[in-house]
């Protein structure tokens, strides 16, 4: 065999290996475009009882009643959009829906799934148990808080807050800590899903607020900020001082500064001394603007002057915004020479720009 | 028909946009319906609904786009605009109350609810 035969037949058969290939996606192709077009027709033909169903406007139960007769191929079509409404809804549809998803199996599926090999079956069914709001279930999710995979854990804590058991608490904050060379479950995450299990959590936060890992103190901390819990803010007014966490000590002062009370003025004053990290002063301005009262505009007013041009502004504009007390306290300081008036000028401006917005 | 009024509403997510398109026509309620901000806008502009819903994510103009549109047009300046949106922070409801909103509803939301809204907005109107 020459080379010259032997390069005809190798391009032959890449040729033919091509033809084969194109051949082949496109009858892939054509099969799913068909299948798509046939489930999107099944779909359609029972839009009808499905909108009727969403809208909660099935009071005789015959919409539910049709879809629960629907054959297992047309649910296999209509099964996406009554998840996909699940996450959109709120009210009485979403116990109609889930009650059409249980009477297909896919509850009690989904149940089954959580103990799956397969990562993703352990993730889908996590977010519908979670979309069904489906209590039962809480504490078979609970363990895979702790999932070797980073989608299940996630999805995992999303749901119990949409499952709204205050029991989970604990297991959520946990769930912020890696283990076993894992990455926790984002902390904004767990803090979204804690805010959906009540106030009856307080004892989990205030547990959290003094745990060893400080993105655990963080999500409690944030919590706090965003929900009623009087308990969680003494024990962040007791811990403050002993917080070793920047970051921490920053959103502990921003919490005390939204919805602390005068007393906690002195508690802040302590961290506006010169040689305090720059970033935490300036959340102190701002949370002793915040709070007012004598002990909190005096000190305000001495920062004016200070070297630190941000902290002087944002002083300036906390006691511009801070109420009446603070109007003689900026006068006397753009009295004291030109780089303070026009802080004092600067800080008024923004302070009726903000006032009109 | 009863004649409650005309009603657009503006979703570039079909489910939604049928869904509420079918709960206000239950009742009473003439429905115009809109898969983008451009469209929404086209359909306000040619002929002022008594309400607009309007998602704030759409591809194109958005429902804020929109709202300021209608807010900026003598013609339609008074329609009362509701925002239907999943952007639920503070910082969302404020920017949306000060473009010009007449009321915001979160999403996931209650489709009862969200007609107990748009008539309410409408008896005020």
């Amino acid at each position: 065999m020459t080379l010259e035969l032997l390069l005809v037949l190798s391009a032959a058969a890449i040729a033919s290996i091509c033809v084969v290939l194109a051949g082949i996606t496109v009858a892939a192709k054509a099969d799913r475009t068909r299948r798509e077009r046939t489930l999107a027709s099944l779909a359609a033909e029972h839009r009808r009882p499905l909108l009727e169903i969403s809208a909660d406007e099935d009071e005789d139960g015959s919409a539910l009643a049709t879809l629960q007769g629907v054959s297992a191929d047309e649910w296999v079509s209509l099964r996406p959009t009554v998840v996909g409404m699940l996450g959109k809804l709120r009210g009485a549809p979403v116990a109609t829906l889930v009650r059409l998803l249980d009477h297909h199996g896919d509850i009690e599926r989904a149940r089954r799934d959580l103990t799956s090999h397969s990562s993703i079956r352990r993730a889908r069914a996590a977010h519908l148990l979670g979309l069904a709001r489906d209590e039962i279930s809480a504490a078979a999710l609970v363990p895979l808080l702790q999932d070797r995979s980073d989608d299940v854990r996630l999805v995992t804590a999303r749901s119990l807050g949409r499952i709204g058991d205050p029991t989970c608490a604990a297991p959520l904050l946990d769930a912020v800590t890696g283990t076993h060379g894992r990455v926790g479950v984002p902390s904004w995450i767990v803090a979204e899903a804690l805010l959906r299990l009540g106030t009856d959590i307080e004892p989990d936060i205030c547990r959290g607020l003094v745990s060893p890992d400080p993105a655990v103190r963080g999500v409690a901390v944030t919590v706090t900020t965003f929900s009623t819990m009087p308990g969680a803010l003494d024990v962040i007014r007791e811990c403050l001082h002993f917080e070793s966490d920047l970051v921490v000590k920053e959103k502990m002062i921003e919490t005390l500064g939204r919805l602390g009370g005068p007393d906690d003025v002195s508690l802040i004053l302590g961290y506006t001394g010169r040689y305090a990290p720059g970033a935490l002063r300036r959340i102190c301005v701002l949370a002793l603007g915040s709070l007012g009262g004598p002990a909190a505009t005096e000190r305000l007013a001495a920062m004016l002057t200070e070297d630190d041009r941000g902290a002087a502004a944002l002083a300036a504009f906390a006691l511009a915004t801070g109420g009446p007390a603070g109007s003689p306290l900026l006068d006397a300081a753009a009295r004291q020479g030109a780089r303070t008036a026009r802080l004092v000028a600067a800080a008024r401006h923004r302070a009726s720009l903000s006032a009109v917005a | 028909m009863d004649g409650k009024g005309s009603v657009l509403v503006a979703d570039d997510d079909e489910d939604i946009r049928e869904l509420v398109t079918f709960k206000l026509t239950q009742a009473g309620y003439e429905v115009t319906a809109a898969p983008d901000g451009a469209a929404a806008w086209a359909a306000i502009d040619a002929n002022p609904p008594a309400i607009a819903l309007l998602d704030i994510m759409m591809p194109g103009l958005s429902g804020l786009d929109v709202l300021r549109k209608v807010r900026d047009d003598p013609r339609t300046a008074n329609v009362p605009v509701i925002l239907l949106t999943a952007r639920s922070r503070d910082t969302d409801v404020d920017t949306g109350f000060e473009a010009g909103a007449t009321d915001y509803v979160i999403k996931p939301f209650s489709p009862r609810e969200l007609v107990h809204r748009v008539t309410s907005v409408l008896s005020r109107a």
